[in-house]
């Protein structure tokens, strides 16, 4: 196997990387590092999805000709797909087509959709000269999946035993990095104690409020929010007292949270169908039990609502999860902007009413 | 030669200007207020008090700004959009992108090589990014426009003010005087901020050299280095980059007229 | 109702005595003359849609609401009437009563940032203004907040809600798929009770082929120059393009509209005094009564002689073969799939329809469409054709910024006949 495989980079929880893997080719996950800037206007509007502008924003700067595997999840996906093939054709943009219905109809047409991508990389790879597998060393889509699956599980493992923001820390890293070197972090236990991360895990002891990390005896909160959630905004969630117990985020249950063992692209669309919905994927009232079910077994006291602006799909579940028996903050969040004072004071504000009189 | 007149109802200010043949005769600027059409009229006839004439001497007038639609006295009305093109490309005829920030809106526009329109980008939904902005957050911060301009050119480090909205950015910058940040790197981050919004705009017409800019905040020094700086170019100022959109519309009437 | 203000009761009430179409349908009742700037096709388009309301309000039908992606066909083909509440949010807008509507979505916790449609129809929906649901079905097709409004108003209601998802590719097997799943609504709401009846398919079908024909006829009318019909009209009748096909209704307003123009073309007399300009216009128009459109055709003679929403863009159906028929209209869909259709539909419209130029107006929240306006904007100037992106909002006058759009649109004309001047000069160097 080459050293160095091609990157091909992902935004959605929806692909699954073990896909790209099997197919030579190392899966990137997309996490922009701040908000677009203004030049980015020229090619979307400023009154939409900031996750979707910073994800564009980053491609376009990119130098490599890379590959970007993005879904059909929502009207600000399906146009940076389009904008990318206009306005930067050396990339190579392949867009999957996201079924709504989960039956047999749609895992069949998932499928169908994987095998597309699996064959699309391995031709890519090959023609960008950066072929990921040696002749004779091809590796199985079960293989791949072997080793996703493990990752998925040590991560779980971590998370347990990291406060959330130094763990989504640690994610981010892992996200991006080679899986064989994720795994081989997570065994050693050289992740866990990575310098962010390790600091977190100390001011999480008992009387401790350092760094960032929440007192003993904090209210536990979860937080929902339509995309990867922000180590910052967990940050300030933290520092105002409450304690993330759960996490329905793109790199919370959706990320971690899929059946083990797929073979073929069949079993591969069944697993990541089936997995814990995305608000793309579910209706507001279908989405309300796993929710209720997810807060109960965290013990969360209270619910953050992390909207990022323009956020349509996430948007329309607000009223529904409003009037349940949980307490709801809403806080309205830019890609990569979200430790304002303003932020701090209002967590902090909603943590108080949480607090026992 | 012709004496003509262009008239400039801006939302905080109008100006007039009287052009006789290519040389300007008299001005004048003075505020808005409520009344538009009232200050119309008065900047009309105080700039040509300033010039020793009266309206029965011109041949012709264009109004522009928001305020053109109702002017009291016959005139044309081109759109600012077109006069502060021409106001611009006449007094650098090598201009091919004018920034203009107004009051309550800013816009590129791009000319061709007879300083005509080829194509435009305005702000959008709010203030950020115009004259308002700006005068809302020097009130905010206590100082006045120039010092604002002082203040951000003598910075050493900036605040990051990501809300581009007037208001929420007002709370914002209300919050770092809180932190006690240094009144300096705030001025400097609202610059920023500002200029990352015109960058976009001028992101979206696409930016050929040269650049002049008009309106107000052109007399800003600070906004301009920070925008300099950004867009890697030197950035042409008029004289009186105020009167360029009345400029514009005299030069206006000045074709018309002749 | 006892919520909304009394200015826009007293507006509602305002608007139903005075403004045209319930004149001219009082008119047509009486047996007086008609109004003659619409010809009759008011008239029709009136006696359609109060018949369908009726129909809905009195129970004799089932109701069902639907996006304005859903054939309408579909729905008279199961003997129900289709209420599209994004159209009806155009009405509301139309009386100016959508700020009281929005006002009311925005006290159940919907952001401002949601698209003005479906906040001011959530509104109509919580108030009953609209006549109740016996099912909801959504497709798919382009716009998110669609199918999430709608599943929340189906919760509101407590009816069944049902998806038809369409394949983002065209092609045999999307059409299968969506023809099974057509199928699979169909014998859901059949078993529902209610009297959904697929018995009616096949006419309904027929229908829309007839009221097809007229409107070929119609579009091909209008280009001619100068142009028999005003954009701003057209775009008016958007409710009645998307709900209208299948119904007997569809084919008299469109039979009387195609005579109209025709009547009009051969009689000299056209859509505004002095054409100077023909625009296309992409998106919709804002529906309330404003300033804008009369500036824009009216006063400067700019006027809109296409429209990419109410162009027509599937091919005839097949009674025979219902299902498959309209799953073809529904994967066809110009919005849907790459932007390369909706580019390939804006050029071949400027083309056929002799542009000077192009309006896209950008309504606030709709991200399917202001995300690829850099895409169309790049192809339209690569054509030679001069762009404008308008930013504003098609339901709620007091984010339309009419002022500053004026000013946009009457620099946007002031800089056209030099644009084709400095296309010229640079394609022939």
């Amino acid at each position: 196997m080459s050293a160095f495989p091609p990157r091909v980079y992902y935004t959605c929880s929806y692909v699954p990387p073990e896909a790209i893997w099997a197919a030579g080719c190392q899966p990137v996950r997309l996490l922009p590092d701040g908000p677009a800037p203004g030049e980015c206007d020229a090619y979307l509007p400023r009154d939409f999805c900031p996750f979707v502008r910073a994800a564009f924003w980053q491609l376009h700067r990119m130098g490599e000709p890379a590959a970007v595997v993005l879904t059909t999840c929502c009207d600000p996906m399906r146009r940076l797909a389009d904008v990318l093939q206009h306005h930067r054709p050396e990339l190579t943009v392949l867009l999957l087509d996201l079924p709504r219905e989960r039956g047999p109809r749609g895992q069949e047409r998932y499928a169908a959709e994987l095998e597309r991508l699996q064959s699309s990389l391995s031709a890519w790879a090959a023609r960008s000269g950066r072929t990921g597998l040696a002749p004779g060393s091809g590796r199985t889509l079960a293989q791949a999946t072997g080793t996703f699956d493990r990752l998925r599980h040590l991560l779980r493992a971590a998370r347990g035993a990291m406060p959330a923001p130094a763990f989504h820390r640690l994610l981010r890293h892992l996200l991006t990095c080679h899986p064989e070197e994720a795994l081989t972090l997570l065994e050693t236990g050289r992740g866990v104690a990575a310098p962010g991360a390790h600091a977190a895990t100390e001011a999480a002891a008992p009387g401790s409020t350092e760094a960032g990390g929440a007192a003993a005896g904090a209210p536990g909160v979860m937080v929902i929010t339509s995309h990867p959630v922000d180590p910052h905004a967990l940050e300030v969630i933290e520092k105002a007292g409450a304690r993330v117990v759960a996490e329905d985020s793109c790199l919370g249950e959706r990320l971690l949270d899929v059946a083990p063992g797929s073979r073929d692209a069949g079993e591969l669309a069944h697993a990541y169908l089936e997995r814990p919905p995305c608000p793309r994927m579910e209706l507001p009232g279908e989405r309300l039990a796993y929710l209720e079910d997810l807060a109960c077994r965290g013990g969360a006291r209270g619910i953050i609502f992390l909207a990022l602006k323009f956020c349509d799909n996430l948007s329309y579940d607000l009223p529904w999860i409003s009037g349940r028996s949980l307490p709801v903050l809403l806080l309205e969040a830019d890609w990569g902007v979200s430790s304002s004072g303003q932020f701090l004071t209002r967590v902090q504000a909603f943590v108080e009413t949480l607090l026992p009189e | 030669m012709p004496l003509v007149a262009g008239v400039d109802v801006g939302s905080l200010t109008t100006k007039a200007v009287i052009l006789d043949g290519d040389r300007i005769c008299g001005w004048c600027l003075r505020p808005t207020g409520a009344f538009s059409q009232q200050s119309a009229l008065a900047a009309l006839e105080e700039a040509l008090a300033a010039c020793g004439r009266a309206r029965e001497d011109l041949s012709a007038i264009v109004a522009t700004g928001y305020g053109r639609i109702s002017v009291p006295f016959p005139a044309r009305r081109v759109t600012e959009i077109t006069c502060h093109a021409r106001g611009a490309w006449a007094e650098f005829p090598r201009t091919r992108t004018v920034i203009d920030v107004g009051g309550q809106d800013s816009k590129v526009i791009r000319v061709d090589a007879r300083g005509r329109v080829t194509d435009f980008a305005m702000n959008d939904k709010c203030a950020a990014g115009t004259g308002r902005f700006l005068e809302v957050m020097a009130r905010a911060l206590e100082i006045d426009l120039e010092e604002m301009a002082r203040l951000s050119l003598s910075a050493r480090g900036r605040a990051t003010v990501s809300s581009t909205c007037t208001v929420f950015a007002e709370s914002e910058v209300i919050s770092l005087i809180a932190q006690g940040r240094p009144r300096d790197e705030i001025v400097r981050g609202l610059h920023e901020a500002i200029c990352d919004r015109l960058q976009g705009l001028v992101a979206r017409v696409g930016a050929e050299a040269e650049i002049t800019m008009t309106g107000g905040v052109a007399l800003n020094r600070g906004l301009l280095a920070v925008l300099q700086e950004r867009l890697g170019q030197r950035i042409n100022v008029p004289r009186h980059p105020q009167l360029q959109g009345a400029y514009g519309a005299a030069l206006i009437a000045a074709e018309q007229a002749a | 109702m006892a919520s909304l203000s009394p200015r826009t009761r007293r507006r509602a009430l305002h608007y139903a005595l005075s403004h045209a179409w319930v004149l001219s349908l009082a008119r047509a009742g009486l047996g007086l003359p008609r109004r003659p700037p619409t010809e009759g096709y008011l008239t029709e388009a009136v006696r359609w849609g109060l018949g369908e309301l009726a129909a809905a309000a009195s129970r004799r039908r089932p109701v069902v609401w639907c996006n304005v992606a859903l054939p309408s066909e579909f729905v008279y083909g199961l003997g129900a009437v289709p209420i599209m509440p994004e159209m009806a949010a155009g009405f509301a807008a139309a009386w100016r009563g959508a700020p009281d509507f929005i006002v009311r979505a925005d006290g159940d916790g919907f952001p401002p940032d949601l698209c003005s449609f479906h906040r001011c129809a959530l509104g109509l929906a919580r108030e009953g203004w609209l006549p109740r649901p016996d099912a909801v079905v959504a497709t798919s097709l382009f716009c998110d907040g669609a199918k999430k409004f709608l599943a929340h108003c189906s919760r509101l209601f407590g009816v069944p809600f049902h998806l038809i998802d369409v394949p983002y590719e065209d092609g045999s097997r999307a059409v299968a798929r969506v023809a099974a799943r057509l199928q699979e609504v169909a014998a859901a709401l059949q078993a529902g009770g209610h009297g959904f009846d697929a018995r009616h398919l096949p006419r309904s079908l027929e229908l829309s082929n007839r009221a097809r024909q007229h409107y070929l006829e119609v579009m091909r009318l209008r280009r001619h120059r100068p142009a028999p019909w005003r954009g701003s009209e057209a775009l008016s009748y958007a409710s009645v393009f998307f709900m209208s096909f299948g119904s007997p209704g569809g084919v008299r307003i469109y039979d009387a509209l195609r005579r109209a123009l025709a009547a009009r073309v051969a009689g000299g007399r056209f859509a505004v005094p002095r054409e100077r300009w023909r625009l296309l216009w992409l998106h919709f128009r804002p529906f309330y009564p404003g300033k804008l459109m009369p500036f824009l055709e009216l006063e400067h003679g700019a006027v809109i002689a296409a429209e990419d929403m109410s162009h027509l863009w599937w091919e005839q159906l097949d009674p025979g073969r219902p299902w498959e028929s309209l799953a073809r209209k529904m994967t066809s869909h110009f919005m849907w799939g790459p932007v390369e259709r909706r580019l390939e539909v804006m050029l071949r419209l400027a083309r056929d329809y002799a542009v000077d130029g192009i309006v896209h107006y950008s309504h606030w929240g709709c991200r399917q469409s202001t995300g690829a306006v850099s895409i169309l904007r790049q192809a339209a100037v690569g054509a030679g054709i001069p762009f404008l992106n308008l930013d504003g909002d098609c339901i709620d006058p007091r984010n339309g910024r009419e002022e500053q759009a004026r000013t946009r649109l009457e620099a946007f004309l002031e800089s056209l006949p030099e644009r084709r001047d400095a296309f010229a000069a640079g394609s022939g160097g």
